[in-house]
């Protein structure tokens, strides 16, 4: 019995060690990652494995890339291929930016590229689509990215523009498709955004730590940017920590990268040093300080929040004002204009009087975007206008996916206080403080959330 | 001129990824309707400038009011716009100022073009009667009033991009073309760069037919030495 006995435990162990070891060969690196919790990986795991970019090199490239298509465009004036490339270096400028005019040189570019060259050009419809997108309108990006011959670049605009859409099951579709495709550096980080969406976070780590893992030289920008998502996504469930890390690293590849200097200006702020992150946001400033840019708004609602904090009251009032000014401008000016971040700011401002315009403004928002921060808005201008049971209907349409945020569950929590909904009032603070374990009321004041 | 392709650098721009949709602030249409862009390419004695501008500035060229100058309007109104963008776009040699003349560009296929549109596209060509030394440029085509409104140009000389920012603030830009000691240096260089490759190209293949017929003296030779007793014989 006990030989039998050793029998078959022996026989058990070869086929559970014949079954680990197909395990290990089957099952692609990705799955592997799924092993190391995000926070327990250490930011070795993220460091740059590449030679670094000198400070200005970026830029020198980009517009050696320029020059490059320029002249060969002296050569050639109507060379519609090459002008797509030239679109896409602009493009490129705008990204790294964030200067509005670089977007409206790409722009113009695209056009006159497709206008030498309509079919087969894949490259210009690809920056008009981009271009779109950054302006907000996401149904005619779409629409573009169905003109395109290259399923790899319509299935990326397919994950960014129906995410911003709140077709989260649309998205999800073209992201696995296009890790199917094309893994690497952008697709894995495209679906670590969609799995972001829909609460997933264990493969959402797993697929940011993909796409770190699988980058490759030439992909600087892209590269910085998936470590400040994935740093923006661990502050959200508030490993502030490893997020620093991943913004100063992301900083260390691309310095004076505008999106991880506000995200660490952020951070700074919730550890309450208010000069350092003074310093982030003035570095952003000098990025292009002579042109309109895409972060002047944030950068300005930024300062004028830590001036608030500082106790600086006039200060604060002052930047506010040019925000507020130049968001109205904005919104005054387009037809996609920055609605939802004027909306936040007069709502942020708690004034009753501005309550009808917040809501108004959401009201038009919601019919070009509806991705949870959108509705989430909604749900704000509708709590403080008091109609809690269409608030109520804004947060559970932003939640459906199963996108998981403590700002959001906190203000899906004092809805349903409102409502007289205790035990859902319960759940919701409890999982705000189970996302974000460190979102407490200096995070609220620093996000800007007030109830 | 020899073309060296420049390392590409990927800005997830290209295949991938819009991060501003979730995570960050867009463009938008911020400050969009007051900003202008200029692609300036320096010509021996011209400059050519395509020129992106909202399209309010030459409104009265835009007969059916659509927000853009399509080739009809710019045929029609071609010595207004003349008038209205030499008056505010200045080039000139430091003495002289160029002789301007407005093109249309081509128009995007209807099936794609159904944003609506707020600026328009000209190619502003000013012609010198010689080569222009340097290059000195004024500015003015800003909305009135708007303190904000910006050109943002790229001007491609020698080879090389540089970026300039016009603003109401800062309209003035100039700049050396290039002395003509230099324009026949460069002229010169790139010749010699061709004769350098010219001769490099006929080194190898004299070398490679060197060596070729040493390869084939070399299997005579071997032929000659496995047959030298009967010859001597």
């Amino acid at each position: 019995m006990t030989t039998a006995g050793a029998r078959l435990r022996g026989f058990r162990n070869a086929v559970a060690l014949a079954a680990a070891t197909l395990l290990i060969v089957a099952l692609p690196p990705v799955r592997f990652l799924t092993k190391q919790s995000a926070a327990t990986a250490g930011i070795d795991a993220y460091r740059y494995r590449f030679e670094r970019a000198a400070r200005g090199s970026v830029r020198r490239a980009l517009e050696n890339e320029i020059a490059f298509y320029q002249e060969r465009l002296k050569v050639d004036p109507q060379g519609g291929l090459d002008r797509a490339f030239l679109a896409r270096a602009y493009l490129k400028m705008a990204r790294a930016t964030g200067d509005l005019s670089w977007y409206l040189l790409a722009e113009q570019a695209a056009r006159q590229s497709l206008a030498n060259l309509s079919i087969q050009n894949d490259g210009a419809l690809a920056v008009l689509a981009r271009v779109a997108e950054a302006r907000h309108d996401f149904a005619e990006a779409l629409r573009l990215a169905g003109q395109f011959s290259s399923n790899e670049d319509a299935l990326s605009i397919g994950v960014s523009s129906n995410l911003a859409l709140g077709r989260v099951d649309e998205a999800a579709r073209a992201a696995d498709a296009l890790v199917k495709q094309a893994p690497g550096l952008i697709s894995h980080t495209l679906r670590a955004l969609v799995d972001v969406a829909q609460g997933k976070d264990t493969e959402a780590t797993q697929d940011f730590q993909q796409a770190i893992a699988g980058e490759e030289p030439g992909e600087v920008a892209s590269s910085t940017w998936a470590r400040t998502l994935f740093g923006r996504f661990h502050a959200r469930r508030g490993r502030l920590a490893l997020a620093r890390d991943l913004y100063q690293e992301a900083l260390a590849i691309l310095p004076q990268y505008p999106l991880a200097l506000v995200y660490l200006a952020e951070l700074e702020a919730r550890a309450g040093h208010y000069d350092a992150a003074a310093a982030e946001y003035a570095d952003v400033v000098t990025v292009t300080a002579s042109s309109p840019n895409v972060y002047d708004h944030v950068v300005l609602r930024g300062l004028s929040r830590i001036r608030d904090l500082q106790g600086d009251t006039d200060g604060a009032r002052a930047l506010w004002k040019q925000a507020e000014a130049r968001l109205r401008r904005d919104v005054a000016e387009g037809t996609f204009g920055h609605r939802r971040e004027l909306a936040r700011l007069l709502l942020d401002h708690g004034q009753h009087e501005d309550v009808p315009e917040s809501l108004a403004l959401m009201r038009t928002e919601v019919g070009v975007r509806r991705d949870p921060e959108t509705l989430d808005t909604l749900a704000w201008a509708l709590s403080h206008a008091g109609r809690w049971q269409e608030a109520h209907e804004a947060m559970r349409e932003a939640l459906r996916w199963g996108f998981r945020d403590a700002a959001l569950f906190y203000r899906a929590g004092t809805i349903e206080q409102a409502l007289g909904n205790q035990t859902g009032a319960r759940r919701f603070f409890r999982a705000s403080q189970e996302t974000d374990p460190t979102f407490d009321d200096q995070a609220r004041r620093v996000l800007g959330i007030s109830f | 001129m020899t073309l060296l392709r420049p390392a590409i650098i990927d800005l997830a721009a290209v295949t991938g990824a819009l991060v501003l949709v979730l995570a960050a602030p867009t463009p938008t249409q911020a400050h969009w309707a007051d900003l202008a862009v200029a692609e300036i390419i320096v010509g021996d004695a011209d400059a050519r400038i395509t020129l992106t501008f909202p399209t309010g500035l030459a409104g009265q060229a835009d007969d059916n009011r659509d927000g853009q100058l399509s080739p009809d309007e710019v045929r029609s109104h071609r010595a207004e716009l003349e008038a209205t963008l030499g008056g505010r776009i200045l080039l000139t040699d430091g003495a002289e100022a160029g002789t301007l003349t407005v093109e249309s560009t081509a128009t995007l296929p209807s099936n794609l073009n159904s944003a609506p549109g707020t600026h328009s596209t000209l190619l502003l060509i000013y012609r010198w009667p010689r080569s222009v030394q340097r290059l000195e440029i004024s500015y003015g085509l800003f909305l009135p009033g708007v303190f904000t409104a910006s050109c943002l140009a790229t001007i491609l000389q020698g080879g090389r991009v540089r970026t300039v920012v016009f603003t109401p603030a800062s309209r003035e830009f100039s700049f050396a073309t290039g002395s003509p000691w230099s324009r026949t240096w460069r002229f010169l260089s790139d010749r010699l760069m061709l004769l350098v490759s010219l001769l490099t190209l006929a080194g190898g293949i004299i070398y490679l037919a060197a060596a070729s017929r040493r390869a084939k003296l070399g299997r005579l030779s071997a032929s000659f030495a496995r047959h030298d007793g009967s010859w001597l014989g």
